[in-house]
């Protein structure tokens, strides 16, 4: 893999199987990665490893977390730069246009990178990255996984950088149809380059136990299940209300409710006031490797949130055999079929109270069967099948490409109509402008050509290593 | 094959593939940047109205909230009077109060009896709580006052700004902020009678003038200007006065400009179709 800067089209190696496809190397950008756990770091560090399974190269580029800094391998050989930048809010890093320049071209230089893949619109080092790879001539893919809306300033000024930095991109991954609309509205973007992959669970994590199986089949009373922070967006203060309504209502249900956030103590002295602690257990923040066992403790898994662009929790829940009980936000009705969810029609306390007894008198009656649900779960949503659509995205891209799309000066055209406001539209030439004196300049003090390139992780010998000495070992 | 046969193929194949679904879950014969069709429609087809902001009006409310800060300034303006200049503040109580009493009695002619009473109320009120109020805060040093006064002005300005959005209660709050700041500033003044006129002037020139007179009609704007201008450029000094100006001039010549210029281009032109992005509202019934 030589041809980048140029914009080529990679050549065809045969990888892992005898199926023969393009290998990549990729750069996942964001913000948030481990040591931090959340839905987009398991997301980036999925994806990764799948990719890495189908035989490309992948590195991942994050700031440093605390003496955390330099570079680090994890699994099968998986490198992340933790780069030591300015952290100002919640992990993200400083949002400037330019100075993470230097070292994120060094980085995508030296590793030969042909497609660099950003996550989060929150993340400032992945919008930022995705100007400096267009202005290398890198392909660039930005994955979006929140709801964003129109009328907060926050979210008006995002939806503003937004239009710069994607003005050049060359896909959008969104991880449901609602989010790949909103993405339609907030960037003005060509539906043509927006692609719908959904999150997936890694099945063998989410997979109830034979005992845990028995001992809900022999269980008398019912367990509702609620994993969320309890922040206020999560429905935290619809809660508050629902759980002594239900434990008023059906003397044999039980709650327990994993997550911590601003609402845990307010939950706490619900609880504590309508006198349920024996029934109402609260565990407070959950380590994400413990989700599986908290789950498959109930019965009912209860999401009352009020905005979500995918719910993985969701799908980790129903492939740990429980029935889901949720309101119908965002890409929630797109991601279960109806078998295994009973839906509120209202973010209202009554209509989620009513839905939680409908999903209370399925089960008690037995109407339906949740010993199905990992297995189709399983069919539904896999980390490799994303990984496949991935792979498809980057090389559609590649495909689809005309040679002068990484042109500075088609790039600079393209900044210039992406708004209509005359302040923007200007302010996004000039960064543009400034973006290619950076990158001249540090032609001249570090040219590309002088940029030592680092062996790739031998994982293909290894592989091939292992399978050769599996041979020789007796059946 | 020419371009009919094309599409005739291709909208055959459409017609055998199963019609798409808006699920993530199921596998479908459909590409992943495939785009609802529903949705494109909807796009397309909602009403794109751009809301036509007055700028009349908001010009309007920049300069009735800048008459308000100038009105605020005159509670200033009679401590300094009090209590830098050292001035007998009889005089000119007496004066303020005549004025006052003359123009309700004229506005409210068939009511003077009724608002006579309150007049009264609050008058020995202020009598009887101004030798308290002097000595309050005694004990607490100058430059907290003048700190918490400044604090104090600024949440008054908020709340200004929030009763202009229009609810009673908050019209109450900025009377009770203003209240609380001219009773912590009368503690610095030497008598009782100083603080006894202090107080009468502040609540007649800013609870019951302005809602006798209106604010915003040239002559009295053109005093208020004239007023809180000579007493900044007496007071401070000549290049003050042009900064204060030209923050003036600023806020009442370009600010709403800019602020129309926002909501006419920069919010969202139809929220109420939008919305459906925001995190819905949680109905606690």
């Amino acid at each position: 893999m030589s041809e980048t800067a140029d914009g080529g089209v990679p050549e065809i190696q045969v990888v892992g199987s005898n199926t023969g496809r393009r290998s990549y190397n990729i750069a996942m950008i964001c913000d948030f990665f481990f040591p931090q756990l959340g839905g987009v770091e398991f997301h980036v560090f999925h994806l990764a490893q799948n990719l890495i399974e189908l035989g490309h190269n992948v590195v991942i580029i994050t700031h440093s977390y605390k003496d955390r800094v330099g570079v680090r391998y994890l699994t099968n050989g998986l490198k992340v730069y933790y780069c030591p930048l300015f952290v100002l809010y919640r992990e993200t890093t400083f949002p400037s246009v330019f100075s993470m320049v230097p070292i994120i071209r060094h980085i995508l230089i030296r590793e030969q990178i042909d497609i660099v893949h950003s996550h989060g619109s929150a993340s400032a080092m992945a919008q930022e990255s995705i100007t400096h790879a267009n202005a290398l001539g890198m392909k660039t893919v930005f994955t979006d996984h929140s709801l964003y809306g129109f009328s907060v300033l926050g979210s008006i000024l995002l939806n503003k950088l937004l239009l710069f930095t994607l003005g050049n991109v060359d896909g959008v991954i969104c991880v449901s149809n609602i989010c790949k609309e909103n993405m339609m509205v907030r960037c003005d973007m060509d539906p043509e380059k927006l692609y719908v992959i959904p999150n997936a669970v890694i099945n063998r994590d989410f997979k109830p136990s034979d005992s845990d199986i028995i001992a809900r089949r022999n269980k008398e009373r019912i367990t509702i299940v609620l994993i969320s922070r309890l922040f206020p967006n999560k429905g935290a203060d619809l809660l508050c209300r629902i759980i002594p309504t239900i434990c008023d209502q059906h003397p044999d249900v039980d709650f327990l409710l994993a997550g911590d956030g601003p609402k845990f103590v307010e939950l706490q002295q619900t609880v504590e006031s309508c006198r349920l602690q024996d029934r109402v257990k609260m565990l407070g923040a959950v380590p994400h490797e413990k989700i599986r066992d908290v789950l498959c403790q109930g019965d009912i898994y209860l999401h009352a949130s009020l905005t979500e662009a995918f719910g993985t929790v969701l799908v980790e829940a129903a492939s740990c055999g429980l029935l889901i009980v949720t309101t119908k936000v965002g890409g929630i009705p797109e991601v279960l079929p109806e078998h295994m969810t009973v839906y509120a029609e209202e973010t209202s306390v009554s209509c989620i109270t009513e839905a939680t007894n409908k999903g209370i008198s399925l089960f008690r009656s037995g109407a339906i069967d949740t010993s199905t649900f990992h297995d189709e779960v399983a069919e539904m949503y896999d980390w490799m099948d994303v990984a496949e659509r991935t792979t498809h995205v980057y090389d559609k891209i590649f495909d689809e490409a005309s040679p002068d799309d990484k042109d500075w000066f088609k790039m600079m055209k393209n900044v210039y109509y992406r708004d209509d406001g005359i302040w923007a539209r200007h302010l996004f030439v000039l960064c543009a402008i400034v973006e290619y004196l950076i990158m001249n300049v540090l032609e001249f003090l570090q040219p590309a050509a002088k940029i030592e390139k680092p062996p790739k992780w031998p994982r293909k010998i290894v592989k091939k290593a292992v399978r050769q000495r599996g041979s020789q070992l007796p059946p | 094959m020419d371009e009919q046969d094309v599409a005739r193929q291709s909208s055959q194949a459409n017609r055998s593939r199963k019609p798409w679904e808006r699920l993530l879950w199921l596998k479908q014969e459909y590409p992943d940047n495939y785009t609802d069709p529903n949705f494109v429609r909807f796009m397309t087809t909602f009403p794109l109205t751009q809301y036509n902001y007055d700028y009349e009006v908001i010009r309007q409310d920049f300069m009735n909230f800048y008459f308000i800060i100038l009105n605020k300034c005159f509670v200033f303006i009679t401590f300094g009077y009090v209590y830098d200049y050292e001035y007998d503040p009889v005089p000119l109580c007496a004066a303020v109060t005549f004025f006052t009493a003359a123009w309700s009695i004229y506005q409210m002619r068939g009511q003077v009896l009724q608002s006579l009473k309150p007049c009264v109320i609050i008058t020995f009120t202020l009598l009887t709580i101004s030798p308290v109020l002097k000595s309050l805060s005694k004990s607490t040093s100058s430059d907290s006052i003048w700190t918490i006064s400044f604090w104090l002005t600024l949440y008054y300005l908020f709340t200004v700004f929030k009763s202009m959005a229009g609810t009673n209660r908050s019209r109450n709050l900025s009377t009770n902020v203003l209240l609380m700041n001219v009773t912590l500033l009368s503690s610095r003044l030497a008598t009782t009678t100083q603080v006894f006129c202090f107080l009468l002037l502040c609540i007649q020139i800013n609870v019951i003038l302005p809602r006798l007179v209106n604010l915003s009609s040239f002559a009295i704007s053109l005093v208020s200007n004239v007023v809180v201008y000579s007493y900044i450029s007496v007071t401070l000094n000549m290049p003050a006065t042009i900064v204060f100006g030209v923050f003036s001039l600023l806020f009442i010549g370009v600010l709403p400009r800019l602020f129309w210029y926002w909501e006419t281009y920069y919010k969202c032109p139809t929220p109420e179709v939008l919305s459906f992005w925001d995190a819905s509202v949680p109905i606690l019934d």
